[in-house]
C-alpha cells in the first residue's frame, strides 16, 4: 500500500485496519502506524477510490508533529462517504472519537469527543437500514477503559446517531465480574442490520509475574461473548451465562497466555498478548462465529475458531479449526454465509523463521480452505518498535467479496507472495530490492501494510 | 495564518523554494483541483522531512493557504506540510511569500541538508522551551519507588489484583542521574540531576531518548510537559510525541528524541548555546 511518492521510507508500518464504504465498495481506507511523511501535525489514512488497487496518504488524524497516531481504527458507515474513527491521540493518547464527511478531503478530521484513559479503541459503525431508525448511523467503539470502576474496564462508547453535528455517546461496562483489576486490551464489537450487536473479549481472573521484565503471564482469562438485541440500549446484558446467571456468555473459561511488552526473537519480534474476533453472518444474526488465541503446549500461541447458532447460547463443543504458533486473527462472513478468516503465523526452523500470512475460508465452517497471502522473514528488518507487525490485521466482508489487510517484510520477491503481488512503490523482484523514486538508490526492506481483496463468484 | 515568522517556519515542516508551474490544476491523480491549487516545481529545499527530501526539481501539488495567491512562472518561499502522498506528492501551504522577500535567517538556511536542518530546528525549539539544558554524563539508571511498586503482583487465582493497570503503551519510566558538567539554560545547582525517561519501545515512546549509564552529552530537560506538549500540538507546534500522567509537573523529563544530544554530535546544539549565549542567532551549517 505504500505508495510510489514515498518509496524511500522504511517506517515499520504496522498495526493494520480496513474498512470498505458499503455505500460505494470502491472507496476503501487502510490505517496504520504510519508518521505523516510529511512530518505535520496529522497522521495518515491510506485512501483508495478505485477499490483498492491504488492508495494514497492523506494526512487527516490529528496527532503531534512527526508523530503516528498511537492506536487507530476505523469505519464506514454507510452514509455517503462519511468515515468515522477512534483513535489514542499523539501525545496525550485520550481516546478520541473522530469523523468526516470525505476521507479523501484535506479538512482534518473532526474530533467528537475526548477522555483519557483508555487502550486499543476498535471501531466498527453502520446505518441503519430500516424501521423507525432507518438512516440513523450507529458508532460503536471497543475499548480497555481504565476508568472502569472496580475493575471492569472492557468498554463499549457507542452512539445510536452518530452523524448528527453534535453526537451523545453513551458508555457501557460489559464486564459484570470480578476481575484481576482490569479486562484485556482486546474489546471487539460488531452488529447485524436486525439490530443485534455482539462483542468478545478476554476477562482477566488471574496473573503472574513481571510486566516490565516481560515475564508477564495471564494465568486465567475467560473469553466472554455479550450480545445486545436492540442496537446497543439494553446494556448487553440479552445473554447470561447458566454458571452464574450474570451477563456475558464465557464460552471458554480460565485460558492463559503471555502479555508480553516485547517481542522477542522467539517469537517472532512480535509482542504477545491473546488475539479475538467475532462475526455475525449477515443473513441471520443467530450464526456468530467466535476467533480466540491462548496459550496450548508445544505452540507460541493457538488460535481457535469456535460457533454459536443460537445467539451465543450455546457453542460448539469443539473447535472448527485449532491452528498452533497464530495471532492476529480476524474473521468475516460474506452475503453468502461463507467465513473469512485472517491470521498470521510464525513458521519454520530456527534459522529461517517466517510470518506466514493465511486466509482460511469455510462455506459450513467444518471444510476450509487455505490461501498464503504472504510468507515472508521473521527476523528481519529488526523491529523498531513494538509491536513488530501489529497487535492486530483486519478482514471485513462487502457484500460478496472479502477485503483485508495485514503488515509483513516488503522484500519484493514474488517467492514470498505465493498468490501473487502489486508494488506501488518502486521495486525490482529480480535482484529483490526496493529503490528510491529514483530507481537507483537502494532502500532497505522494512515492515509495510498489505492490502488484499478475494472476490468470491 | 500565523502571525509570525518564526512561527511559520516552525509550523511548517517543509519550507521550499518554488516556481509555479501551472495554476489551477494538479501534479497528481486524486488531488481536488480547486483555484488554491497549483502545480508547482521545487527549486531548493530550506528544510524538509526524510520523504520530501529528494522533490528538488520535481512537480508537486500546493494547495495555497489564506487568501494570497501566486502568478504563474513566479517564484516563491512556500511553508508547507504534507498532505497527499501517492503517485507525487501534495502539500498545503500555511503561508507563502515572493522568494526576494525571503527573510535573512531563512536566506541563510539555504544549502545544506534539509533533513540536517529540520532537525536543528527541532533542536532549536526543545532548546527554547527547556526548562534547563546542560552537558554531563549519566551516572546511573533506576526505578523510581514509585514505578517499582506498580507491578508487583499477587498470584493466587481469584484474589489477584493489580496495582496499576496493564497497557502495552505503558512508559515504563525510568530515571537517569546524571553527572552535571556545565549549565547552559536555566538555573541548576546540584552537581547532579535527574531526569525521568521512558523506557518503553511500544510505539508510543521509541523515539524517546533511552538513557544508559555511561552516556556523554548534551541534555534539554523540561518540566510539565503533560500539560504543554498537548496545547503544542494542537497549535502545531513541535511537542514530544507522547506524554505520560505517571510523571509529576515538578519532574524533568526527556520525551523528544532531541532532547539528548551525544557527545559526539553535539555539535549543532553548542552552536544553538553558544548563540543563546551571545544572543545572535545560531548558524546555520
Amino acid at each position: 500500500m505504500i505508495p510510489k511518492a514515498l518509496s524511500s521510507e522504511t517506517q515499520q508500518d504496522s498495526e493494520p485496519h480496513l474498512t470498505v464504504n458499503p455505500a460505494n465498495p470502491l472507496q476503501i481506507v487502510g490505517t496504520a502506524f504510519t508518521p505523516d511523511p510529511g512530518g505535520g501535525v496529522n497522521a495518515p489514512i491510506f485512501i483508495s477510490a478505485d477499490g483498492g488497487n491504488t492508495w494514497v496518504l492523506n494526512s487527516v488524524v490529528p496527532s503531534a508533529a512527526g508523530s503516528a497516531t498511537h492506536d487507530i481504527t476505523t469505519g464506514f458507515s454507510g452514509t455517503n462517504k462519511k468515515l468515522y474513527g477512534s483513535i489514542l491521540r499523539a501525545p496525550s493518547s485520550n481516546l478520541e472519537f473522530l469523523r468526516t464527511n470525505d476521507a479523501a478531503s484535506a479538512v482534518p478530521m473532526s474530533v467528537l469527543a475526548s477522555r483519557p484513559n483508555a487502550d486499543q479503541p476498535f471501531a466498527h459503525a453502520t446505518t441503519v437500514k430500516s424501521g423507525t431508525d432507518a438512516g440513523k448511523e450507529r458508532l460503536y467503539i471497543g475499548n480497555n477503559d481504565f476508568a472502569g470502576p472496580g475493575g471492569h474496564t472492557a468498554t463499549i462508547d457507542q452512539s445510536l446517531n452518530a452523524g448528527i453535528s453534535s453526537p451523545t455517546f453513551s458508555t457501557v461496562r460489559i464486564e459484570k465480574r470480578t476481575t484481576v483489576g482490569q479486562d484485556g486490551p482486546q474489546i471487539r464489537p460488531v452488529s447485524h442490520q436486525d439490530g443485534t450487536v455482539y462483542a468478545v473479549f478476554y476477562r482477566w481472573r488471574a496473573l503472574t509475574g513481571s510486566f516490565p521484565a516481560n515475564t508477564l503471564i495471564i494465568t486465567s482469562a475467560d473469553v466472554v461473548v455479550v450480545r445486545d438485541d436492540k442496537w446497543g440500549t439494553g446494556g448487553y446484558t440479552a445473554l447470561t451465562d447458566p454458571s452464574d446467571g450474570l451477563a456475558g456468555r464465557r464460552v471458554v473459561q480460565g485460558v492463559s497466555f503471555p502479555f508480553m511488552i516485547n517481542g522477542t526473537a522467539a517469537t517472532g519480534q512480535q509482542r504477545l498478548g491473546g488475539s479475538i474476533s467475532i462475526a455475525v453472518d449477515p443473513n441471520n444474526s443467530s450464526l456468530v462465529y467466535m476467533a480466540w488465541c491462548d496459550k496450548q503446549p508445544n505452540s507460541m500461541l493457538t488460535l481457535h475458531v469456535r460457533r454459536s447458532k443460537d445467539r451465543g447460547v450455546t457453542w460448539s463443543a469443539a473447535d472448527l479449526l485449532t491452528i498452533d504458533s497464530a495471532t492476529n486473527a480476524a474473521l468475516a462472513i460474506n452475503k453468502a454465509g461463507k467465513i473469512g478468516l485472517l491470521f498470521q503465523q510464525f513458521r519454520g526452523l530456527a534459522d529461517n523463521r517466517r510470518w506466514v500470512t493465511r486466509l482460511r475460508r469455510s462455506t459450513d465452517g467444518v471444510n476450509w480452505d487455505d490461501l498464503i497471502l504472504a510468507n515472508v522473514p521473521a527476523a528481519t528488518p529488526v523491529k523498531t518498535f513494538d509491536p513488530y507487525i501489529g497487535d492486530y490485521d483486519h478482514l471485513v466482508a462487502q457484500g460478496a467479496d472479502f477485503y483485508g489487510i495485514f503488515s509483513a517484510n516488503n522484500t519484493p520477491d514474488m517467492a514470498n507472495f505465493p498468490n501473487g503481488v502489486k508494488y506501488q512503490r518502486v521495486a525490482n523482484f529480480t535482484s529483490h530490492k526496493l529503490f528510491k523514486t529514483n530507481g537507483v538508490t537502494t532502500v532497505q526492506p522494512s515492515i509495510d501494510p498489505f492490502f488484499f481483496k478475494i472476490t468470491e463468484s | 495564518m500565523p502571525t509570525k515568522a518564526g512561527d511559520r517556519t516552525q509550523q511548517a515542516r517543509f519550507v521550499f523554494k518554488g516556481t509555479v508551474v501551472k495554476l489551477k490544476s494538479a501534479a497528481m491523480p486524486g488531488v481536488p483541483i480547486t483555484e488554491r491549487t497549483a502545480v508547482v516545481r521545487v527549486d531548493e529545499i530550506i528544510h524538509a522531512p526524510e520523504a520530501l527530501r529528494d522533490t528538488v526539481g520535481q512537480n508537486i501539488t500546493v494547495q495555497m493557504g489564506g487568501r494570497k495567491t501566486v502568478k504563474r512562472g513566479e517564484q516563491s518561499v512556500f511553508y508547507a506540510n504534507g498532505w497527499l502522498f501517492g503517485e507525487g506528492i501534495a502539500v498545503q501551504s500555511i503561508d507563502h511569500h515572493a522568494a526576494a522577500k525571503m527573510p535573512l535567517a531563512l536566506a541563510a538556511a539555504v544549502g545544506g541538508d534539509p533533513v540536517e536542518k529540520l532537525a536543528q530546528q527541532d533542536a532549536q525549539v526543545r532548546f527554547e522551551s527547556a526548562d534547563v539544558v546542560l552537558s554531563g554524563r549519566v551516572k546511573s539508571i533506576s526505578l523510581p519507588p514509585e514505578a517499582a511498586a506498580g507491578f508487583k503482583l499477587a498470584a493466587t487465582a481469584g484474589e489477584t489484583t493489580i496495582s496499576k493497570p496493564i497497557s502495552e503503551h505503558d512508559p515504563l519510566i525510568q530515571e537517569a542521574e546524571i553527572e552535571v558538567d556545565a549549565v547552559h539554560k536555566g538555573s541548576h545547582s546540584a552537581k547532579t540531576a535527574k531526569v525521568r525517561f521512558p523506557n518503553s519501545r511500544d510505539v508510543k515512546w521509541y523515539k524517546a531518548p533511552k538513557f544508559r549509564a555511561g552516556q556523554e552529552g548534551i541534555f534539554m530537560l523540561h518540566k510539565g510537559e503533560t500539560k504543554k506538549a498537548p496545547q503544542r500540538a494542537a497549535a502545531g507546534m513541535l511537542a514530544a510525541a507522547a506524554v505520560s500522567t505517571e510523571v509529576s509537573d515538578d519532574t524533568y523529563t526527556a520525551l523528544h528524541p532531541a532532547d539528548f544530544q551525544p557527545a559526539e554530535q553535539a555539535g549543532a546544539v553548542m552552536n544553538i548555546i553558544a548563540a543563546a549565549t551571545s544572543g545572535s542567532e545560531p548558524e546555520s551549517k
